[in-house]
């Protein structure tokens, strides 16, 4: 199959991510892989979507950082493709990582992943569903039983009122999602500084105030879904728990912290099953899910990232499992003269 | 009916506004109007939409200017109310006027909307609609032959080939955001400032490159579209005429030009047919085609503006014909007991 991986910049890209372990297992299973850039995008004269995309000569990579040297380097090629002849387009930049003067970035798959598959592209995740989840509020839209207690307001009294409420401990982060945005924990021994945590973010628009979970102390469970279910391969079921140290309220991947194997439990399964109507009516083929104690806490649909720290602790090629996923859907999309509706193709 | 208007920012809004006339008309009617601006959301932790409004005190307004004054004066009512028991929310806030540090309020109407048009709530234009409509691309997805021909790009030398190709001169505008900022126009022939605009842009972002249509120089035509169909009220459509004033090429309002009656002819409701079907899929209630020749240059679906200059050229009340087709829906959820797609009854 021909595969495109649309990231934010090649320049950043790190060996252990998720979207290169991804792009190399593709190339190893003999498809021709195109990575492309959030600037280097083109809708033409003549309707068609093209893009400036790098790939590599070589037919086989060993390890990421190889496949990745090979793609910065020289001997890579540099072509400009037409990507409405690619059988997918992986959407995986990480909009939160796009701010400032790069703002335009956040959006720009979505925009031309919109184009390209009226030809027949499968876009993966569904650029429509995609634009709906740039800010927290899809979170909201899961049950709401599996989130924790929520309010969304640009009203100092109105989140003073819902800390109280939940007895003056919650946790505060901005609405947009930007990962270098602070995230701060109300307690009892910062309530004086509350203001200003309210004003730190609301400077830059709405505040989630949001009850605090006992389990976050040790930090939380990472879980993959494909097709909206667990992503499982040979018996094992992509997840870890990550590990808070220190201080730090975000136990975000990127961020400095520690790793371990998981044991998932029928809660886990549970929250997975019970988003699973809104990921599928939504056309989300890969998910991150972040889970602690028994609730979810965030959902990652654009670039879930630790499959590989997934696959080292149940050692089993996750990476693989979701490739297969992506032929089974170029197969599918085949059979129909590449006329399907996204949407349903997505978690087909 | 009970009616919510979503505005940028309530004290920044004119006599000379649309939303000013259609508020005064609708509480003139008998309708209970309520003004949000975009921070005034809340997202209860009941998992229900409220807001901080603003209404007019009384009951009549002679004129839009006593009632804006009334508004924005100290006796206004304020008061928090449940956004998901209102009849109707209209969406009118202009995403392209916050930019910088207010960015977060381009998407805050949407966002909310799109929470509680699933309880019911008509929301007008359909904030999914809207939501696809954030960037320009949205225009090429109606059907090529009413567009000019178009390439979107941040490649200074494929943006310049494309110039050269129409001719040597072509519209350029960022793909972002509606409006007359930021629009160019570039000459070939002009070589020390074509890579300087250029340059500029892409900075920004993505860029569209336009064919030029020489009828633009004597300006435009804006027809208004309701339900997806040309506004037409007691046998006169809803349309005048921008003129150019001199060589500035944008004729929108905001960029100060003259306006004249329009005479619709059967090329204008040709386009209108032809975006027609696009405009019911997306659930686009109200809509200004801004058109050149037989081609359209740009579809507004956030806040068209202009309403009150169709009056005062073809001397009926347009603002009564769009509020009594909101309290036509208003009846007709009524009868299905408020359970009914959003997209649908926006066109009904």
């Amino acid at each position: 199959m021909r595969i495109g991986f649309f990231i934010n910049d090649i320049e950043t890209e790190k060996a252990g991510f998720t979207t290169l372990r991804l792009a190399m297992t593709a190339v190893n299973r003999g498809h021709e892989v195109w990575i492309i850039n959030a600037g280097d995008l083109a809708y033409d004269a003549d309707e068609k979507i093209r893009a400036r995309a790098r790939s590599t000569a070589r037919k086989k990579y060993k390890t990421t950082s190889t496949y990745l040297k090979e793609l910065k380097s020289g001997r890579a090629k540099s072509e400009r493709i037409t990507v409405d002849d690619l059988d997918i387009l992986m959407l995986r930049n990480d909009p939160a990582e796009d701010v400032g003067n790069r703002a335009w970035a956040k959006t720009a798959g979505i925009i031309f992943g919109n184009v390209a598959l009226r030809s027949g592209v499968i876009v993966l995740n569904d650029p429509t569903a995609l634009a709906g989840a740039l800010d927290k509020m899809y979170m909201q839209l899961l049950p709401q039983h599996i989130r924790p207690q929520t309010l969304i307001s640009c009203d100092r009294r109105e989140i003073k009122a819902f800390i109280q409420e939940l007895g003056g401990i919650a946790v505060l982060k901005g609405f947009q999602g930007s990962s270098s945005q602070a995230v701060f924990l109300v307690n009892a021994e910062n309530r004086a500084n509350l203001n200003q945590m309210i004003d730190a973010i609301v400077n830059y628009g709405y505040v989630i105030a949001q009850e605090y979970l006992p389990g976050a102390e040790r930090g939380s469970v990472r879980m993959f879904l494909v097709n909206g279910e667990p992503l499982r391969h040979k018996g094992k079921v992509a997840a870890f728990q990550w590990v808070r140290t220190g201080d730090g309220m975000r136990s975000n991947i990127h961020l400095p912290g520690s790793t371990e194997q998981v044991q998932l439990t029928a809660a886990h399964y549970h929250i997975a099953e019970a988003i699973r109507p809104r990921l599928v009516q939504d056309g989300m083929f890969l998910a991150g899910l972040e889970i602690v104690d028994d609730k979810l806490i965030d959902i990652d649909v654009f670039s879930p990232d630790g499959l590989v720290t997934a696959q080292a602790f149940e050692k089993v090629n996750f990476s693989e499992a979701v490739i297969e996923a992506l032929e089974r859907k170029v197969d599918y999309m085949s059979f129909y003269r590449r006329r399907f509706d996204n949407v349903d193709m997505a978690t087909l | 009916m009970r009616l919510g208007f979503f505005v940028n920012d309530v004290a920044a809004e004119l006599t000379a506004y649309t939303t000013t006339r259609l508020a005064q008309t609708a509480t003139n009617r008998g309708d209970e109007v309520w003004y949000f601006s975009a921070a005034d959301f809340i997202y209860g932790a009941d998992g229900i939409i409220y807001a901080q409004g603003t209404a007019a005190p009384k009951e009549k307004y002679k004129t839009p200017e006593a009632y804006l004054r009334d508004l924005q004066g100290k006796d206004a009512v304020k008061k928090r109310v449940t956004v998901d028991d209102f009849d109707v929310l209209m969406l009118r806030s202009d995403p392209s006027t916050d930019t910088g540090s207010r960015v977060w309020a381009q998407t805050a109407g949407i966002t909310f909307a799109r929470v509680a048009k699933r309880r019911g709530v008509i929301v007008v234009n359909d904030p999914d609609g809207l939501l696809k409509a954030m960037n320009k691309m949205y225009f090429q997805h109606f059907p090529e032959e009413v567009r000019p021909r178009t390439l979107i790009s941040r490649n200074r030398d494929d943006i310049k080939a494309f110039v050269t190709e129409m001719g040597g001169n072509a519209v350029i505008k960022p793909l972002s955001g509606s409006g007359g900022a930021g629009v160019f126009m570039a000459k070939v022939d002009d070589r020390s400032n074509i890579n300087q605009m250029i340059d500029t842009l892409i900075r920004e972002g993505y860029l569209i490159a336009q064919e030029y249509l020489p009828a633009a120089a004597e300006g435009d035509t804006r027809l208004f579209m309701m339900n997806g169909k040309p506004l037409r009220y007691k046998g006169k459509y809803a349309a005048f005429r921008r003129l150019r004033l001199g060589d500035d090429l944008r004729s929108n309002i905001h960029a100060g030009g003259k306006k004249a009656r329009a005479i619709i002819t059967d090329s204008h409701l040709r386009l209108a047919e032809i975006v027609r079907p696009k405009l019911v899929q997306d659930g686009m209630f109200l809509v200004g085609l801004d058109i050149v020749g037989d081609k359209l240059m740009e579809i507004n679906v956030f806040s068209p503006g202009g309403l009150g200059s169709a009056q005062q050229f073809e001397r009926v009340n347009f603002n009564e014909a769009v509020i009594k087709a909101l309290e036509r829906k208003v009846a007709y959820m009524g009868h299905y007991h408020r359970n009914f797609a959003n997209e649908e009854m926006a066109m009904l």
